[in-house]
Protein backbone atom coordinates (compact mmCIF):
# COMPACT_ATOMS: atom_id res chain seq x y z
CA UNK A 1 0.00 0.00 0.00
CA UNK A 2 1.23 3.46 -0.65
CA UNK A 3 1.78 5.76 2.18
CA UNK A 4 -0.62 8.74 2.21
CA UNK A 5 1.60 12.05 0.91
CA UNK A 6 1.06 15.78 0.49
CA UNK A 7 0.95 16.70 -3.38
CA UNK A 8 4.63 18.14 -2.51
CA UNK A 9 7.15 18.01 0.07
CA UNK A 10 6.08 20.58 2.28
CA UNK A 11 8.85 23.65 2.83
CA UNK A 12 9.62 24.26 6.95
CA UNK A 13 11.33 27.01 8.48
CA UNK A 14 13.74 25.96 11.18
CA UNK A 15 14.98 28.05 13.99
CA UNK A 16 17.68 26.63 16.42
CA UNK A 17 18.78 29.85 17.99
CA UNK A 18 18.02 33.49 18.33
CA UNK A 19 21.16 35.22 17.44
CA UNK A 20 21.79 32.83 14.40
CA UNK A 21 19.56 33.47 10.72
CA UNK A 22 16.60 30.85 10.45
CA UNK A 23 17.34 28.04 7.78
CA UNK A 24 14.87 25.97 5.30
CA UNK A 25 14.09 22.85 4.03
CA UNK A 26 11.31 20.53 3.35
CA UNK A 27 9.61 18.04 5.65
CA UNK A 28 9.72 14.50 3.59
CA UNK A 29 7.70 12.67 6.13
CA UNK A 30 5.44 14.05 8.78
CA UNK A 31 2.94 12.37 11.96
CA UNK A 32 2.06 13.54 14.94
CA UNK A 33 4.83 12.26 17.05
CA UNK A 34 8.48 12.95 14.57
CA UNK A 35 9.24 14.13 11.07
CA UNK A 36 11.95 13.74 9.06
CA UNK A 37 13.40 17.11 7.60
CA UNK A 38 15.66 17.15 4.42
CA UNK A 39 17.57 20.83 4.15
CA UNK A 40 21.03 21.29 2.87
CA UNK A 41 22.08 23.46 5.96
CA UNK A 42 24.20 21.71 8.25
CA UNK A 43 22.84 20.60 12.11
CA UNK A 44 24.18 18.47 14.80
CA UNK A 45 22.52 15.69 16.24
CA UNK A 46 20.71 16.62 19.36
CA UNK A 47 19.81 20.30 18.79
CA UNK A 48 16.46 21.48 19.24
CA UNK A 49 14.83 22.94 16.49
CA UNK A 50 11.17 25.43 15.75
CA UNK A 51 9.94 23.96 12.74
CA UNK A 52 7.35 26.60 10.92
CA UNK A 53 5.48 25.22 8.41
CA UNK A 54 1.90 24.44 7.02
CA UNK A 55 -0.20 21.74 6.95
CA UNK A 56 -3.39 22.28 4.96
CA UNK A 57 -3.86 25.77 5.28
CA UNK A 58 -3.35 25.39 8.99
CA UNK A 59 0.14 27.71 10.24
CA UNK A 60 2.17 25.72 12.48
CA UNK A 61 4.86 27.51 13.86
CA UNK A 62 7.78 27.07 15.90
CA UNK A 63 6.39 23.39 16.50
CA UNK A 64 9.59 22.34 19.24
CA UNK A 65 11.23 19.50 17.43
CA UNK A 66 14.67 17.68 18.46
CA UNK A 67 16.96 16.22 16.31
CA UNK A 68 17.78 12.92 16.80
CA UNK A 69 19.07 11.50 14.10
CA UNK A 70 21.58 13.55 11.36
CA UNK A 71 22.52 11.48 8.21
CA UNK A 72 24.02 13.34 4.79
CA UNK A 73 22.96 11.97 1.87
CA UNK A 74 24.65 11.36 -1.70
CA UNK A 75 23.60 14.83 -3.13
CA UNK A 76 25.10 16.58 0.26
CA UNK A 77 21.85 17.00 1.83
CA UNK A 78 21.18 16.36 5.71
CA UNK A 79 18.32 13.78 6.60
CA UNK A 80 17.67 15.30 9.96
CA UNK A 81 15.15 12.66 12.53
CA UNK A 82 13.01 15.10 14.20
CA UNK A 83 11.08 13.81 17.71
CA UNK A 84 8.43 16.76 18.41
CA UNK A 85 8.85 17.07 22.15
CA UNK A 86 6.19 19.02 22.89
CA UNK A 87 2.76 17.03 23.63
CA UNK A 88 0.43 20.09 22.94
CA UNK A 89 1.68 20.51 19.84
CA UNK A 90 1.63 17.00 18.82
CA UNK A 91 -2.15 17.29 19.69
CA UNK A 92 -2.71 19.82 17.28
CA UNK A 93 -0.98 18.19 14.69
CA UNK A 94 -2.59 14.77 15.07
CA UNK A 95 -5.59 16.82 14.55
CA UNK A 96 -4.69 18.66 11.73
CA UNK A 97 -2.86 15.26 9.97
CA UNK A 98 -6.05 13.51 10.91
CA UNK A 99 -8.17 16.08 8.58
CA UNK A 100 -5.97 15.89 5.60
CA UNK A 101 -6.01 12.23 5.38
CA UNK A 102 -8.49 10.72 3.95
CA UNK A 103 -11.37 8.65 5.91
CA UNK B 1 23.34 11.71 -15.45
CA UNK B 2 21.21 14.28 -17.52
CA UNK B 3 23.25 17.84 -16.56
CA UNK B 4 22.02 20.26 -18.52
CA UNK B 5 20.68 23.87 -16.70
CA UNK B 6 19.26 26.83 -17.27
CA UNK B 7 20.88 29.94 -15.62
CA UNK B 8 18.84 33.07 -16.16
CA UNK B 9 20.48 36.14 -14.52
CA UNK B 10 20.80 39.71 -15.69
CA UNK B 11 24.14 40.65 -14.06
CA UNK B 12 27.48 39.76 -16.22
CA UNK B 13 29.36 39.61 -12.99
CA UNK B 14 26.99 37.16 -11.29
CA UNK B 15 26.69 35.14 -14.83
CA UNK B 16 30.98 34.80 -14.87
CA UNK B 17 30.49 33.62 -11.31
CA UNK B 18 27.90 31.00 -11.46
CA UNK B 19 29.76 30.18 -15.12
CA UNK B 20 32.40 28.99 -12.83
CA UNK B 21 30.66 27.48 -10.35
CA UNK B 22 28.50 25.20 -12.68
CA UNK B 23 31.25 24.55 -14.87
CA UNK B 24 33.17 23.32 -11.68
CA UNK B 25 30.01 20.75 -10.37
CA UNK B 26 29.88 19.31 -14.04
CA UNK B 27 27.09 21.11 -15.06
CA UNK B 28 26.13 21.97 -18.87
CA UNK B 29 24.63 25.38 -18.29
CA UNK B 30 22.85 27.25 -20.41
CA UNK B 31 22.39 31.47 -19.41
CA UNK B 32 19.90 33.37 -20.68
CA UNK B 33 20.05 37.18 -19.27
CA UNK B 34 15.80 37.57 -18.56
CA UNK B 35 12.78 35.04 -18.67
CA UNK B 36 12.49 35.89 -22.63
CA UNK B 37 15.43 34.93 -23.59
CA UNK B 38 14.86 31.81 -21.11
CA UNK B 39 11.67 30.57 -22.40
CA UNK B 40 12.94 31.18 -26.09
CA UNK B 41 15.90 28.98 -25.63
CA UNK B 42 13.65 26.14 -23.33
CA UNK B 43 12.19 24.34 -25.47
CA UNK B 44 15.58 23.18 -27.82
CA UNK B 45 17.49 23.46 -24.18
CA UNK B 46 15.51 20.91 -22.08
CA UNK B 47 17.01 21.98 -18.93
CA UNK B 48 17.03 19.33 -16.38
CA UNK B 49 16.79 22.28 -13.67
CA UNK B 50 16.30 25.82 -13.78
CA UNK B 51 18.26 28.38 -11.53
CA UNK B 52 17.46 32.21 -11.53
CA UNK B 53 19.00 34.77 -9.59
CA UNK B 54 16.85 36.19 -7.04
CA UNK B 55 16.55 40.07 -6.61
CA UNK B 56 16.17 41.02 -10.05
CA UNK B 57 13.47 41.84 -13.05
CA UNK B 58 11.37 40.46 -12.94
CA UNK B 59 10.46 39.69 -9.20
CA UNK B 60 11.36 35.56 -8.78
CA UNK B 61 7.73 34.89 -8.11
CA UNK B 62 6.92 35.58 -11.80
CA UNK B 63 10.10 34.00 -13.06
CA UNK B 64 8.81 30.89 -11.26
CA UNK B 65 5.08 31.36 -12.16
CA UNK B 66 6.43 31.26 -15.66
CA UNK B 67 8.71 28.61 -15.73
CA UNK B 68 6.13 26.31 -14.12
CA UNK B 69 3.59 27.42 -16.89
CA UNK B 70 5.65 26.30 -19.72
CA UNK B 71 7.20 23.14 -17.13
CA UNK B 72 5.46 22.26 -14.34
CA UNK B 73 7.75 19.47 -12.72
CA UNK B 74 10.72 21.33 -13.35
CA UNK B 75 12.79 22.00 -10.54
CA UNK B 76 13.27 25.47 -10.35
CA UNK B 77 16.28 26.76 -7.75
CA UNK B 78 15.94 30.93 -6.70
CA UNK B 79 19.56 32.15 -5.84
CA UNK B 80 19.05 34.22 -2.97
CA UNK B 81 21.24 36.99 -2.89
CA UNK B 82 21.18 37.18 0.93
CA UNK B 83 20.42 34.33 3.60
CA UNK B 84 16.17 35.15 3.72
CA UNK B 85 14.86 31.82 5.17
CA UNK B 86 11.06 33.28 5.64
CA UNK B 87 11.88 34.51 1.63
CA UNK B 88 13.33 31.17 0.59
CA UNK B 89 9.97 29.53 2.41
CA UNK B 90 7.85 31.77 0.85
CA UNK B 91 9.31 30.77 -2.31
CA UNK B 92 9.63 26.83 -1.70
CA UNK B 93 5.66 27.58 -1.14
CA UNK B 94 5.44 29.43 -4.90
CA UNK B 95 6.77 25.92 -6.09
CA UNK B 96 10.80 26.53 -5.98
CA UNK B 97 12.52 23.41 -5.47
CA UNK B 98 14.74 24.48 -3.04
CA UNK B 99 16.81 27.57 -2.55
CA UNK B 100 20.29 28.78 -2.46
CA UNK B 101 21.36 31.15 -0.26
CA UNK B 102 23.98 33.73 -0.59
CA UNK B 103 27.40 33.58 -1.00
CA UNK B 104 26.94 31.61 -4.15
CA UNK B 105 30.02 29.03 -3.86
CA UNK B 106 30.25 25.84 -5.39
CA UNK B 107 29.97 24.24 -1.82
CA UNK B 108 26.51 25.87 -1.31
CA UNK B 109 25.18 25.02 -4.68
CA UNK B 110 26.45 21.58 -4.83
CA UNK B 111 23.94 19.97 -2.97
CA UNK B 112 20.99 22.06 -4.34
CA UNK B 113 22.31 21.21 -7.93
CA UNK B 114 22.29 17.66 -7.57
CA UNK B 115 19.15 17.40 -5.20
CA UNK B 116 17.40 19.14 -8.27
CA UNK B 117 18.11 16.50 -10.53
CA UNK B 118 16.01 14.16 -8.72
CA UNK B 119 12.16 15.10 -7.30
CA UNK B 120 8.42 13.18 -4.86
CA UNK B 121 5.76 14.55 -2.44
CA UNK B 122 5.58 14.92 1.64
CA UNK B 123 4.64 11.64 2.97
CA UNK B 124 2.56 12.52 5.85
CA UNK B 125 0.60 9.94 8.71
CA UNK B 126 -1.50 10.50 11.67
CA UNK B 127 0.67 8.25 13.63
CA UNK B 128 3.58 6.58 12.97
CA UNK B 129 3.43 3.46 15.08
CA UNK B 130 0.28 3.04 12.76
CA UNK B 131 2.34 3.45 9.92
CA UNK B 132 5.68 1.06 11.43
CA UNK B 133 2.57 -1.37 12.27
CA UNK B 134 1.31 -2.01 8.99
CA UNK B 135 4.89 -2.33 7.44
CA UNK B 136 5.64 -4.92 10.22
CA UNK B 137 2.08 -6.64 9.33
CA UNK B 138 2.76 -6.18 5.72
CA UNK B 139 6.22 -7.64 6.16
CA UNK B 140 4.91 -10.51 8.28
CA UNK B 141 2.19 -11.36 5.97
CA UNK B 142 4.56 -11.46 3.17
CA UNK B 143 6.70 -13.98 5.27
CA UNK B 144 3.69 -15.59 6.17
CA UNK B 145 2.39 -16.28 2.82
CA UNK B 146 6.43 -17.26 1.34
CA UNK B 147 7.01 -19.67 4.44
CA UNK B 148 2.97 -21.22 3.58
CA UNK B 149 4.40 -21.34 0.04
CA UNK B 150 7.39 -22.96 1.13
CA UNK B 151 5.69 -25.01 3.98
CA UNK B 152 2.56 -26.37 1.27
CA UNK B 153 5.54 -27.10 -1.69
CA UNK B 154 7.86 -29.12 0.49
CA UNK B 155 4.25 -31.00 2.38
CA UNK B 156 3.32 -31.54 -1.01
CA UNK B 157 6.41 -32.83 -2.28
CA UNK B 158 6.96 -35.02 1.08
CA UNK B 159 3.72 -36.45 0.55
CA UNK B 160 4.12 -37.53 -3.06
CA UNK B 161 7.42 -38.64 -2.16
CA UNK B 162 7.26 -40.56 0.73
CA UNK B 163 3.73 -41.36 1.51
CA UNK B 164 3.23 -45.30 0.87
CA UNK B 165 1.61 -46.32 -2.25
CA UNK B 166 -2.23 -46.15 -1.74
CA UNK B 167 -3.17 -49.93 -1.04
CA UNK B 168 -5.64 -51.84 -3.18
CA UNK B 169 -8.65 -52.07 -1.81
CA UNK B 170 -8.96 -55.86 0.00
CA UNK B 171 -12.67 -55.83 1.28
CA UNK B 172 -15.37 -56.30 -1.11
CA UNK B 173 -18.79 -55.92 -0.86
CA UNK B 174 -21.04 -57.90 -2.81
CA UNK B 175 -24.28 -57.65 -4.08
CA UNK B 176 -26.20 -60.48 -2.68
CA UNK B 177 -25.71 -61.04 1.13
CA UNK B 178 -25.51 -65.04 1.73
CA UNK B 179 -22.29 -66.16 0.32
CA UNK B 180 -21.63 -69.78 1.41
CA UNK B 181 -18.17 -71.16 -0.69
CA UNK B 182 -15.43 -69.43 -2.21
CA UNK B 183 -12.45 -70.44 -4.70
CA UNK B 184 -10.09 -68.52 -5.82
CA UNK B 185 -8.98 -68.98 -9.51
CA UNK B 186 -6.11 -67.04 -11.90
CA UNK B 187 -8.14 -64.04 -12.59
CA UNK B 188 -11.56 -64.94 -11.34
CA UNK B 189 -13.19 -65.64 -8.05
CA UNK B 190 -16.29 -67.77 -7.88
CA UNK B 191 -18.91 -67.31 -4.69
CA UNK B 192 -21.90 -69.35 -3.87
CA UNK B 193 -25.02 -68.01 -2.82
CA UNK B 194 -27.51 -70.05 -1.03
CA UNK B 195 -30.19 -67.47 -0.74
CA UNK B 196 -30.29 -66.90 -4.40
CA UNK B 197 -29.13 -70.40 -5.31
CA UNK B 198 -26.35 -68.99 -7.50
CA UNK B 199 -23.10 -69.23 -8.47
CA UNK B 200 -21.24 -66.03 -9.19
CA UNK B 201 -18.13 -65.28 -11.30
CA UNK B 202 -16.16 -62.28 -10.01
CA UNK B 203 -13.67 -60.30 -11.54
CA UNK B 204 -10.47 -60.59 -9.03
CA UNK B 205 -9.32 -56.78 -9.78
CA UNK B 206 -12.81 -55.03 -8.46
CA UNK B 207 -14.75 -57.81 -7.55
CA UNK B 208 -17.38 -56.47 -10.43
CA UNK B 209 -19.81 -59.62 -11.64
CA UNK B 210 -18.65 -61.57 -14.48
CA UNK B 211 -21.17 -64.06 -14.85
CA UNK B 212 -24.39 -65.78 -12.94
CA UNK B 213 -24.79 -69.08 -12.75
CA UNK B 214 -28.16 -69.95 -11.44
CA UNK B 215 -28.57 -73.58 -9.35
CA UNK B 216 -32.35 -74.02 -8.68
CA UNK B 217 -31.97 -77.84 -8.34
CA UNK B 218 -29.58 -76.83 -5.13
CA UNK B 219 -29.07 -74.60 -2.12
CA UNK B 220 -25.19 -74.61 -1.90
CA UNK B 221 -23.74 -74.36 1.44
CA UNK B 222 -19.85 -74.97 1.04
CA UNK B 223 -17.65 -75.12 -2.85
CA UNK B 224 -14.24 -76.18 -3.66
CA UNK B 225 -12.42 -76.95 -6.60
CA UNK B 226 -10.01 -79.25 -7.55
CA UNK B 227 -7.76 -79.38 -10.99
CA UNK B 228 -10.38 -80.39 -13.18
CA UNK B 229 -13.98 -80.28 -11.54
CA UNK B 230 -16.11 -77.85 -8.91
CA UNK B 231 -17.46 -79.42 -5.84
CA UNK B 232 -20.56 -77.94 -4.30
CA UNK B 233 -21.93 -79.08 -1.08
CA UNK B 234 -25.69 -78.82 -0.63
CA UNK B 235 -27.95 -77.91 2.61
CA UNK B 236 -28.92 -81.71 2.19
CA UNK B 237 -25.56 -82.49 2.77
CA UNK B 238 -25.30 -84.11 -0.85
CA UNK B 239 -22.07 -82.82 -2.52
CA UNK B 240 -22.05 -82.55 -6.38
CA UNK B 241 -19.36 -82.61 -8.39
CA UNK B 242 -19.20 -80.47 -11.38
CA UNK B 243 -17.14 -80.10 -14.74
CA UNK B 244 -15.80 -76.17 -14.73
CA UNK B 245 -17.73 -75.72 -18.33
CA UNK B 246 -19.59 -72.46 -19.12
CA UNK B 247 -22.59 -74.13 -17.13
CA UNK B 248 -20.99 -76.09 -14.60
CA UNK B 249 -22.45 -79.46 -15.70
CA UNK B 250 -22.91 -81.78 -12.89
CA UNK B 251 -21.04 -85.10 -12.90
CA UNK B 252 -21.88 -87.26 -9.89
CA UNK B 253 -22.99 -86.91 -6.34
CA UNK B 254 -22.47 -88.31 -3.01
CA UNK B 255 -24.66 -89.56 -0.79
CA UNK B 256 -25.54 -87.51 1.60
CA UNK B 257 -23.91 -86.82 4.75
CA UNK B 258 -24.99 -86.51 8.10
CA UNK B 259 -24.26 -83.84 9.61
CA UNK B 260 -24.33 -81.94 6.55
CA UNK B 261 -21.10 -80.46 5.71
CA UNK B 262 -20.37 -76.60 5.26
CA UNK B 263 -17.13 -76.34 4.59
CA UNK B 264 -15.34 -78.22 1.91
CA UNK B 265 -11.88 -78.59 0.50
CA UNK B 266 -9.30 -80.40 -1.80
CA UNK B 267 -5.32 -80.70 -0.26
CA UNK B 268 -4.07 -82.22 -3.43
CA UNK B 269 -4.49 -85.55 -2.08
CA UNK B 270 -7.60 -86.04 0.08
CA UNK B 271 -10.51 -84.16 0.36
CA UNK B 272 -12.13 -82.48 4.23
CA UNK B 273 -15.30 -81.51 4.99
CA UNK B 274 -16.54 -79.63 8.25
CA UNK B 275 -19.25 -79.05 10.17
CA UNK B 276 -19.72 -75.66 11.80
CA UNK B 277 -22.07 -76.65 14.25
CA UNK B 278 -20.45 -79.74 15.83
CA UNK B 279 -16.91 -78.66 14.94
CA UNK B 280 -16.37 -81.96 13.17
CA UNK B 281 -13.31 -81.96 10.47
CA UNK B 282 -13.66 -85.54 8.07
CA UNK B 283 -10.78 -86.40 6.05
CA UNK B 284 -12.18 -88.35 2.84
CA UNK B 285 -10.80 -90.04 -0.21
CA UNK B 286 -10.81 -88.78 -3.18
CA UNK B 287 -13.49 -90.15 -5.64
CA UNK B 288 -16.87 -89.72 -6.96
CA UNK B 289 -18.17 -90.83 -3.21
CA UNK B 290 -15.96 -89.06 -1.18
CA UNK B 291 -15.38 -91.89 1.62
CA UNK B 292 -14.61 -90.51 5.05
CA UNK B 293 -11.03 -91.54 6.15
CA UNK B 294 -10.86 -90.20 9.56
CA UNK B 295 -12.96 -87.57 11.63
CA UNK B 296 -11.23 -84.86 14.28
CA UNK B 297 -13.04 -82.58 17.06
CA UNK B 298 -11.64 -79.54 15.68
CA UNK B 299 -9.30 -77.86 18.51
CA UNK B 300 -10.18 -74.09 18.46
CA UNK B 301 -13.03 -72.29 19.60
CA UNK B 302 -15.64 -72.03 17.22
CA UNK B 303 -14.90 -73.02 13.89
CA UNK B 304 -17.23 -70.86 10.88
CA UNK B 305 -15.54 -72.03 8.35
CA UNK B 306 -12.79 -74.17 7.15
CA UNK B 307 -10.28 -74.69 3.95
CA UNK B 308 -6.97 -76.60 2.76
CA UNK B 309 -4.38 -76.23 0.67
CA UNK B 310 -1.10 -78.73 0.02
CA UNK B 311 0.18 -77.30 3.34
CA UNK B 312 -2.24 -76.61 5.95
CA UNK B 313 -6.01 -76.50 7.77
CA UNK B 314 -7.31 -73.02 7.81
CA UNK B 315 -9.87 -72.23 9.96
CA UNK B 316 -11.79 -69.17 11.01
CA UNK B 317 -12.47 -68.79 13.98
CA UNK B 318 -15.60 -66.90 15.44
CA UNK B 319 -14.81 -67.75 18.81
CA UNK B 320 -10.79 -67.40 19.01
CA UNK B 321 -12.14 -64.15 16.43
CA UNK B 322 -9.04 -65.59 14.28
CA UNK B 323 -6.97 -67.36 11.42
CA UNK B 324 -6.06 -70.45 12.72
CA UNK B 325 -3.70 -72.86 11.10
CA UNK B 326 -3.77 -76.72 11.61
CA UNK B 327 -1.81 -79.35 10.16
CA UNK B 328 -2.77 -81.41 7.70
CA UNK B 329 -1.49 -84.50 9.72
CA UNK B 330 -2.98 -83.66 13.10
CA UNK B 331 -5.84 -81.54 12.65
CA UNK B 332 -6.40 -81.71 16.17
CA UNK B 333 -3.50 -78.95 16.65
CA UNK B 334 -2.96 -75.84 16.21
CA UNK B 335 0.16 -74.49 14.85
CA UNK B 336 -0.56 -70.98 14.56
CA UNK B 337 -3.52 -68.69 14.86
CA UNK B 338 -3.74 -64.92 13.92
CA UNK B 339 -6.21 -62.64 15.35
CA UNK B 340 -8.26 -61.02 12.50
CA UNK B 341 -9.20 -57.37 12.54
CA UNK B 342 -12.09 -58.25 10.31
CA UNK B 343 -13.55 -59.42 13.56
CA UNK B 344 -13.59 -55.95 14.83
CA UNK B 345 -17.15 -55.96 13.67
CA UNK B 346 -19.04 -57.52 15.56
CA UNK B 347 -21.97 -58.72 12.81
CA UNK B 348 -18.82 -60.62 10.99
CA UNK B 349 -19.73 -63.83 10.27
CA UNK B 350 -17.49 -66.03 8.35
CA UNK B 351 -19.21 -68.38 6.25
CA UNK B 352 -16.54 -69.79 3.42
CA UNK B 353 -12.35 -69.64 3.16
CA UNK B 354 -10.45 -70.06 0.26
CA UNK B 355 -6.52 -69.94 0.03
CA UNK B 356 -4.50 -69.32 -2.59
CA UNK B 357 -0.78 -67.61 -3.45
CA UNK B 358 -0.05 -66.86 0.06
CA UNK B 359 -3.45 -65.18 0.69
CA UNK B 360 -6.49 -66.03 2.94
CA UNK B 361 -10.03 -65.30 1.18
CA UNK B 362 -12.52 -64.82 2.98
CA UNK B 363 -16.59 -64.56 2.42
CA UNK B 364 -19.15 -64.25 4.80
CA UNK B 365 -21.71 -62.14 5.98
CA UNK B 366 -21.52 -59.17 8.18
CA UNK B 367 -24.15 -56.21 8.71
CA UNK B 368 -27.03 -57.82 6.35
CA UNK B 369 -24.69 -57.54 3.53
CA UNK B 370 -22.67 -59.98 1.60
CA UNK B 371 -18.42 -59.14 1.88
CA UNK B 372 -15.61 -61.26 0.63
CA UNK B 373 -11.92 -59.98 2.29
CA UNK B 374 -8.18 -61.65 2.08
CA UNK B 375 -5.87 -61.41 4.72
CA UNK B 376 -2.08 -62.71 3.94
CA UNK B 377 -1.06 -65.66 5.36
CA UNK B 378 0.43 -65.90 8.45
CA UNK B 379 4.36 -66.70 8.57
Amino acid sequence: MNPNKADSYIPALAKTALDLPPLWGRLTALSSDEAEFLSHFELPAGKTLALSFELGGVAFEDVRARIRTALRDPDGYYNYALAFTAPDQRELLRSAIGTQLPR
Amino acid sequence: MFNTVQVICASEKDRTILRGIFANLGADAVFSADLNDALAVFEKARPAAVFFADGEEPPAEILLREIKRVAPLIPAVPLLKRRDAERAVGLMKAGAFDCAQSPWTEETLRPVYRKALRLSGTAIELDSTALRSRRRSAALALAAFFAFTGFAGGFYYGFKRFSPKAVKPHTFALPYAHPTGIVIKETTALVTDWYSQGLYEHDLKDFSIRKVTSLPEQTPVAMTATADSLWLAGANGVLEKRLPDTRYTPVSKTAAFSPPPDSVCFDGLYFWTADSRSGVITRRMPGDALTELKSYKYPGGRLSALTCDTRFLWAADGGLKALVKMSLDDPEKILTRKELKAYASKTLKVTALASKKGRIWFAGEDGGRGVVFFENEPK
